[in-house]
């Protein structure tokens, strides 16, 4: 191997990992998501956005409402809101991916028809 | 999601189960006695999904990469001299055989790697014992030896013969396929045997079957090509000096499997420096101080990528550690550390993790990296329960038991094991809040 190359790949090892260094050592900021964002994404996912209160009101008076509890199952298990079932996605997004055939599995088990009103939480 | 799987309603409630309860809407809870599911009985750390995926690719690769070594490159003259002399014989037909050829291969391997993972619930016990950690290191690095040509590992040369021996038909193939991992055992041996540990750790036989048959895939598909198309193999780079280099790659990557079985021995620092070595002295070995040549020009370009990735890696291991420095040196929850809690009259902190959620990552990387407070908590017991995988029962109770609802929690317990409640963080604190935490429940220690 010549030299130019050898000092061309030390070169370029020490860039790279300095760049990956650099990305995983960033600050992790974490806030809450605004309203804006939280609508900007139901907008592109194509899902509407519930409030507690609206919640509770589709809870009393829907009829064959499907509310699914996302978190894990020990969280669900501790509490959860009445007749909600548990499906567990961690919020990464190939889990989106991922789990779609088990959530259709779990939809096509407990909503009726694809009209079947399904609130995630 | 459920959009695209066709949906018409659906709606998100982001505020989720927290502002219902609060608004006292009726909530249902299940004992934690009573799973909502029944619990499946899952090994320590199943890989699921991508990772499993990647984790195939890879020991798919090996497998390939196992062709290139001398020992199981004499097979393949005998595996093109054994369907060479089925000529006569139509293409389907040596389809057929081909394909039961590499159907026994993957039998004698994926026997071995299920067998590793049915002992797994004993090796992975085994595994946390110090002895066996460093023998299992032991033996990584002697066969490491044998790769880089200190020594030679054999069969019985009159085992070797019965072995290859030809059998007719279709059976013929077969045991052709069982034996010839036999024949080749001298020099995947060693690779075998730091995957069957590593399986062992997993502890699940499916995971075992699949990694073993995914590695005599690997191995197998350049025979079975070969045997099919058996006249190309005048077009194979030719047995030479390269190939010698391919295994003293192989002995390195075992020098990794060692140091990596070594690293619970050697502690946070030390391990993580010695795998940072291991990866340049490899990198500089096979990119520069190897001399070997080969006859074709990719040759350059693999030991190039070799010395990259090597020396990359080596910075990468060792920058991170220096650049976060020492955090708290975290245990796994057992009955004995809060035993010891409780005769050393030392306070406990209990802290629940997850690696998806962005506060206890930020808790772990800046509060616990704090060099106050890390020099603090040796005055603590410090225990980390890790829920980023569901589904383990001592977790599920762990959590019950402190009423947890959610991460990241880190609760402080008295020596006696009473939680201090005034003092549960549920969120990220910066560092000098949690000091102020830390003074508090010390001072209630002495107190007491």
């Amino acid at each position: 191997m010549s030299p130019r190359r050898i000092i061309v790949l030390m070169v370029l090892s020490l860039v790279i990992s300095g760049t990956a260094l650099w990305l995983t050592n960033l600050e992790i900021e974490f806030e809450d998501a605004t309203w804006e964002e939280v609508h900007e994404e139901a907008e592109a996912g194509g899902y509407q956005i519930l409030t507690t209160e609206e919640l509770y009101k589709m809870h009393q008076e829907v009829e064959d409402l499907v509310i699914v509890d996302t978190r894990q199952e020990w969280e669900y298990r501790l509490g959860h809101v009445e007749n909600a079932e548990n499906f567990f996605m961690q919020p990464w997004f190939w889990d989106r991916w991922m789990k779609r055939g088990d959530l259709s599995d779990f939809l096509r088990e407990h909503a009726r028809d694809k009209e079947t009103a399904l609130v995630f939480y | 999601m459920a959009v695209s799987l066709g949906y018409e309603n659906v709606y998100r409630d982001p505020k989720g189960f927290e502002a219902w309860k609060d608004a006292g809407f009726p909530t249902v809870s299940l004992p934690a006695e009573a799973p909502a599911t029944p619990l499946e009985a899952e090994g320590p750390g199943t890989l699921e999904g991508l990772a499993l995926f990647g984790t195939l690719a890879a020991v798919f690769a090996g497998g390939l990469a196992l062709n290139l070594t001398p020992c199981v490159y004499p097979l393949i003259p005998i595996t093109v001299s054994f369907f060479g002399g089925m000529g006569g014989q139509g293409r389907g037909r040596l389809l057929i055989h081909g394909g039961l050829y590499i159907l026994g291969l993957a039998t004698t391997n994926s026997i071995l790697g299920v067998a590793a993972a049915l002992t797994g619930g004993l090796i992975g016990g085994l595994l946390q014992n110090p002895l066996v950690l460093a023998g299992i290191a032991l033996v990584l690095l002697i066969f490491a030896l044998s790769m880089f040509g200190f020594w030679e590992l054999r069969l019985p040369a009159s085992l070797n013969q019965a072995a290859s021996r030809s059998f007719g038909g279709y059976f013929g193939s077969l045991f052709m396929g069982l034996t010839i991992g036999v024949v080749a055992a001298p020099c995947i041996g060693p690779f075998v045997l730091g995957l069957l540990a590593w399986v062992a750790t997993m502890g699940s036989p499916l995971l075992g079957f699949a990694v073993f048959f995914t590695l005599s895939l690997g191995l197998g598909v350049p025979l079975f090509f070969l045997a099919v198309f058996s006249g190309k193999l005048q077009s194979l780079p030719r047995s030479g000096e390269w190939m010698i280099w391919v295994r003293k790659l192989l002995g390195w990557i075992l020098v990794g499997m060692a140091v990596y079985f070594l690293k619970p021995l050697l502690g946070d620092l030390a391990g993580t420096f010695v795998m940072a070595a291991v990866f340049l002295a490899a990198a500089l070995h096979l990119g520069l101080l190897d001399k070997t040549q080969a006859g074709f020009r990719a040759f350059v370009w693999m030991k190039s990528a070799v010395l990259l990735v090597g020396m990359t890696l080596a910075v990468f291991i060792a920058g991170s550690y220096a650049l976060q420095g020492p955090g708290v040196a975290w245990d796994d929850y057992s009955e004995a550390l809060l035993e010891q809690a409780r005769e050393e009259n030392k306070p406990v902190m209990l802290d629940f993790y997850a690696d998806w959620c962005a506060p206890c990552r930020q808790l772990e990387n800046v509060t616990f990296h704090d060099q106050d407070v890390v020099e603090l908590s040796r005055e603590f017991v410090t225990i980390k329960v890790d829920l980023t995988r569901g589904g383990v029962e001592l977790h599920d109770r762990l959590v019950a038991e402190y009423g947890v609802r959610g991460v990241p929690t880190v609760i402080f317990l008295t020596p006696e094991g009473q939680e201090m409640e005034d003092l549960r963080v549920v969120d990220f604190i910066p560092p000098g809040e949690f000091l102020g935490l830390m003074h508090n429940a010390l001072q209630k220690t002495e107190k007491e």
